[in-house]
């Protein structure tokens, strides 16, 4: 009977930690370029069963009992899905529609790559994110005006300087990876590549596999609200039943007890 | 003293019972999970007698047969549904899912491993995987990936895009059909393991973007649940019963009171 005590102990861990993560998308229903995550569950092992009320001499053409040792949750899965792309007012806005990633050169000096494409001019003309780490690509926005530069879908920036010439600034260039679901996540819509995640390919954007940039966009959280519901529902159901057999594992020892109560 | 016994047996059946049922309830959202059900078996019928002394010999008296009962309750074995569980949509490109008999071959750490879990990743090298990283056995070996973009045939055939657009035949998933998975042993993880052969009729089909949920159900359990523990408090009173009935016949038979 203990064995029914750990299985439900292991199923209500395992919904707990699920209910968390769908915590965690529904709180980022509305960040930009959030990646949704996904939970699977997996069995324990199982082992044959030597316990007392089971057969000790099992039919020879059956296999021999076998007990299951509860639930856990595998390691989330990220959805890297695409967002729907919303428009906004700054030219300095950039949203990928593909598969690619920018790739953000950290205060630290380390590399991250990001989908959220909201970038901002530091005092010195560069690029940055609202955090302040720097996009790899060296770019000089000084002297230029804000409203005229003009990001092509194949991330070829230019703008007008203060004397009314367009200016060719540089290009944009995006990452991408065979197996996207590795990427280790920093926080801050930000990822570093792992050895699962493969090293990125460097490609230029535009329709080659690491999709395209959108000026004047922002791409919005891949987040269903009613399929994270569903999820809701369902795992807290699931909780439930798991909480029920713990609490008739627990009525049969106190029914034990009681015979010579 | 015999009924003491029964109600121990019956009892710790229905702990073992228990136990099945709390394992399929913690699994009621694992992918491709298949409920096991404790099957329980009586002991042998013996024969019961009853001693009846006559009155006028003094040979003891004669025994009478007064029927059969079984001597015991056991769980024989555990038999698992391989029922078809729900298909649930996920709209990810390297989940599959089967409908019908079958499972997906994996290359395990010493073995071969069958699962209805049809969640694969890419690993670095764009080889398709399970979550632990076991490689997806394929038609003629590995299936080998350049992205996710993939569509799939009811087959198992693996196509990809490309950048360009074109179409690339990849590699088929081998899907193995057992003559009876009555034999497929639980292995944990979701795998199952067998020694037998592949054969029987295939009658399935793969279907992208899925993945097969537990065949388990909340209902079913709970009710199942409710029995074991009705079940368990029946015996635990004949329990009682029989105690008291011991007590009697150890401290007031014969006494003078």
């Amino acid at each position: 009977m203990g064995r029914s005590f750990y299985n439900a102990f292991s199923g209500i861990a395992a919904y707990q930690s699920a209910l968390a993560k769908i915590g965690d998308n529904l709180a980022n229903l509305n960040t930009n370029a959030h990646k949704r995550s996904e939970v699977s569950f997996t069995e324990l092992l199982y082992s044959e069963m030597q316990e007392k009320g089971y057969s000790v001499d099992p039919l020879p053409e059956e296999l021999p009992p076998h007990s299951g040792k509860g639930v856990h949750m595998y390691p989330v899965t990220k959805i890297f899905d695409q967002g729907a792309l919303q428009q906004t007012e700054r030219p300095l806005d950039l949203a990928i529609e593909g598969e690619g990633f920018f790739r953000i050169e950290r205060q630290g000096g380390t590399e991250a790559y990001t989908r959220r494409g909201s970038f901002f001019v530091d005092n010195d003309g560069s690029l940055v994110t609202d955090r302040g780490d720097y996009l790899d690509v060296e770019f000089d926005l000084d002297g230029i005006l804000l409203n005229s530069v003009v990001v092509g879908p194949n991330g070829q920036v230019s703008g007008e300087n203060f004397e009314g010439d367009r200016v060719d600034l540089g290009d944009i260039m995006l990452y991408s990876f065979v197996n996207k679901g590795g990427l280790f996540k920093l926080g801050g819509g930000l990822y570093e590549a792992t050895e699962s995640s493969g090293e990125p390919d460097e490609l230029p954007p535009g329709g080659n596999g690491a999709g395209s940039l959108n000026q004047y966009h922002l791409e919005a959280s891949n987040v269903d609200m009613s399929a994270e519901m569903v999820e809701l529902i369902a795992n807290q159901r699931a909780l439930e039943g798991n909480t029920r057999s713990m609490i008739t594992a627990d009525e049969l020892k106190a029914l034990t007890l009681l015979v010579r109560g | 003293m015999r009924g003491l016994y029964m109600a121990e047996g019956a009892m710790l059946v229905q702990q073992s019972q228990l136990q099945v049922i709390s394992n399929n309830l913690a699994n009621l959202r694992t992918t491709g999970f298949k409920k096991d059900r404790g099957v329980e078996t009586s002991f042998a019928e013996w024969m019961i007698y009853e001693m009846s002394p006559a009155a006028d010999t003094n040979d003891g008296g004669s025994l009478n047969p007064i029927g059969s009962a079984a001597h015991n309750v056991a769980t024989q074995e555990t038999v698992t549904s391989f029922a078809q569980g729900p298909l649930e949509i996920t709209e990810r490109a390297l989940d599959f899912a089967l409908a019908g008999n079958g499972f997906f071959q994996v290359e395990g750490e010493d073995d071969t491993l069958y699962t209805r879990n049809g969640r694969f990743v890419l690993d670095e090298d764009g080889t398709l995987v399970t979550s632990e990283g076991y490689q997806v056995i394929g038609v003629g070996g590995q299936i080998e990936l350049q992205s996710e973009n993939v569509y799939a045939d009811p087959d198992g055939t693996l196509f990809e895009i490309t950048a360009d657009g074109e179409t690339n035949e990849v590699g088929q998933l081998d899907i193995a059909v057992f003559e009876d998975d009555a034999q497929m042993e639980k292995y944990g993880e979701n795998y199952f393991l067998t020694d037998q052969g592949e054969g029987g009729e295939e009658d399935f089909e793969v279907i992208q973007g899925f993945l097969e949920g537990s065949n388990a159900s909340l209902t079913r359990e709970m009710t199942d649940l409710m029995r074991v523990r009705r079940t368990y408090e029946a015996a635990q009173k004949i329990m009682i019963t029989y105690d008291q009935l011991l007590d009697r016949v150890a401290n007031e038979v014969g006494s003078s009171v």
